[in-house]
């Protein structure tokens, strides 16, 4: 069924609106309705099947090759590098891996050891390796900003976009670490197979014409 | 729900062995014949020999002096430190094994069936490579081979200049196939001939297309020799693609990779290592390759 289809692996959530709202504008694709409890969609004319997922999980279904691409966030790149190829950069799910604590209180002088609540670990880990500071981490899978307020974390490390959570439970970003937008990434045996379909679809993404 | 029985296990078993027969028989007619390469290295020997692989990875044991050994990654290095030492001027040697290598993953110990070839004291990309696509055919007509060489990419690094961090960062871009970051990178640190860097993604598809995209840049002598070795490898169903990178750094020529449509990850992987050998004392020819058994019966099972 549908056998030269190109499966897209798309995050839910954020993301996968975002790329939706791209395809709109752009013309070329057509869209899915990300809001129907399907988790299969077709573009019979561009011959793409999608396939909607966590967004932590699309990099499983890329490297697995059960799909051929996948939407997904640098963050999500960061904490778990599959063996695949990260094509293109979407330009759109734009946001920034940063340190948050609470408000004004100088929390490195505290204690040698800096507890850290995330939902990163690999991230965390890595980053404050680099830096020779000590770190215990406390792996939370969601309301991670909760976690110094408490008393269970010193500071957290998320993806922060506008930074009203952050804001508006008192904390205040202490560092940014790194830049994080939307990646095309792609299952290394796929890529050879289905080369010049997923060109084709690489090119309609960066909005380059066909006839250039 | 019911799970394989016993019944089914052993005809399972039996139609591997066949499977493994078939390789054997490949390669016995090609005058190969077999090694039964050691079980254990020395970490120490081993770290050093082969900087580039995750130390995690390795399973390691200690022995009755307490000295720390490790179960082998990997087939080539153990066939060639056993080898070389006992080199003669002019031999040639065609091995070939079939045996398992153990690494730690993030489930726990593994171990992986491999089955490979090695060719010492003979230059023959060309016989090598053309075993590769016999034994991909003889299980599945559709499948792919893409093939590089990585004296292009060191000649291109050793142009670039660069250091030893911001050398494994790039070549973690190129091997993620990241041109956005290559880009970034390009802009930031500026390096000489870095026309051919930000192109070097473009080279891949057919021989001639590369060539004719190549015809834009000033190569050096060991790059033309790196293209020069590719030109009689041209067999249908070959991809090249001049920005292959292998995470074994031991590779100083060809590399290349089987695929199947169907199996994620590579069949067959394999590639000239004559630098390997150096290492160990003699400088010789030397190109191989592996076949990871498991993903090749498990492809053969699922037709």
């Amino acid at each position: 069924m549908r056998k030269d289809y190109l499966t897209l692996a798309l995050a839910k959530g954020r993301l996968g609106k975002s790329l939706m709202k791209e395809i709109e504008e752009n013309g070329k694709l057509q869209s899915i309705d990300l809001d129907s409890r399907k988790l299969i969609f077709f573009d019979d004319k561009n011959k793409i099947r999608y396939m909607v997922v966590k967004p932590i999980d699309v990099i499983t279904y890329v490297e697995k090759g059960v799909a051929d691409l996948g939407v997904v966030g640098r963050d999500n790149l960061l904490e778990a590098q599959g063996d695949l190829y990260e094509l293109l950069d979407l330009g759109f799910g734009k946001c920034k891996f940063s340190i948050a604590g609470v408000k004004g209180q100088k929390l490195y002088q505290k204690d040698s050891i800096l507890k850290i609540a995330t939902k990163y670990p690999n991230v965390a880990m890595k980053y404050f390796q680099s830096k020779q500071q000590k770190i215990d981490i406390i792996k939370l899978n969601g309301s991670v900003e909760l976690a110094p307020l408490v008393g269970l974390a010193d500071v957290i490390v998320d993806i922060v976009e506008t930074g009203h959570t952050i804001k508006a439970n008192g904390l205040e970003i202490l560092e940014d670490m790194f830049d994080i937008s939307a990646k095309l990434i792609a299952n290394r045996v796929s890529y050879r197979f289905k080369q010049s379909e997923i060109n084709k679809l690489c090119d309609l993404l960066e909005g380059r014409n066909e006839d250039d | 729900m019911e799970f394989l029985k016993i019944k089914e296990e052993m005809h399972y078993l039996q139609r591997k062995y066949r499977i493994i027969q078939e390789l054997e028989k490949i390669v016995t007619n090609e005058g190969y014949v077999l090694i039964e390469p050691a079980i254990f290295e020395e970490y120490e020997t081993f770290i050093k020999i082969n900087k580039r692989i995750q130390k995690e990875s390795m399973v390691k044991v200690i022995n009755s002096d307490n000295s720390i050994l490790i179960l082998r990654p990997d087939a080539t290095t153990s066939i060639i430190e056993q080898v070389i030492p006992k080199w003669e001027e002019g031999l040639k040697l065609k091995l070939f094994y079939n045996t398992k290598v153990f690494r730690h993953t993030s489930k726990g110990i593994k171990e992986y069936h491999q089955f490979g070839i090695e060719n010492l004291g003979e230059s023959c990309d060309y016989d090598v490579v053309e075993l590769v696509f016999k034994i991909l055919k003889q299980f599945n007509e559709n499948y792919l081979v893409e093939i590089g060489n990585s004296k292009f990419i060191n000649d291109l690094f050793k142009l670039l200049n660069l250091d030893e961090a911001n050398e494994q960062v790039l070549k973690s871009y190129i091997y993620y196939k990241n041109q956005f970051e290559i880009n970034r990178f390009i802009e930031r640190n500026k390096p000489n001939h870095h026309k051919i860097l930000s192109s070097l993604l473009s080279l891949q598809g057919c021989l001639t297309d590369i060539k004719k995209k190549l015809d834009d840049f000033t190569l050096t002598d060991e790059m033309e020799a790196a293209i020069d070795e590719l030109n009689n490898l041209q067999f249908d169903n070959a991809k090249f693609d001049l920005s292959m990178i292998s995470q074994y750094d031991y590779y100083d020529g060809i590399i290349f990779k089987g695929y199947y449509p169907n199996t994620p990850i590579p069949i067959i992987s394999g590639g000239r290592y004559d630098g390997l050998t150096k290492r160990y004392g003699h400088r010789i020819k030397a190109v191989g390759f592996s076949i990871d058994s498991d993903a090749l019966i498990r492809e053969v099972f699922s037709k």
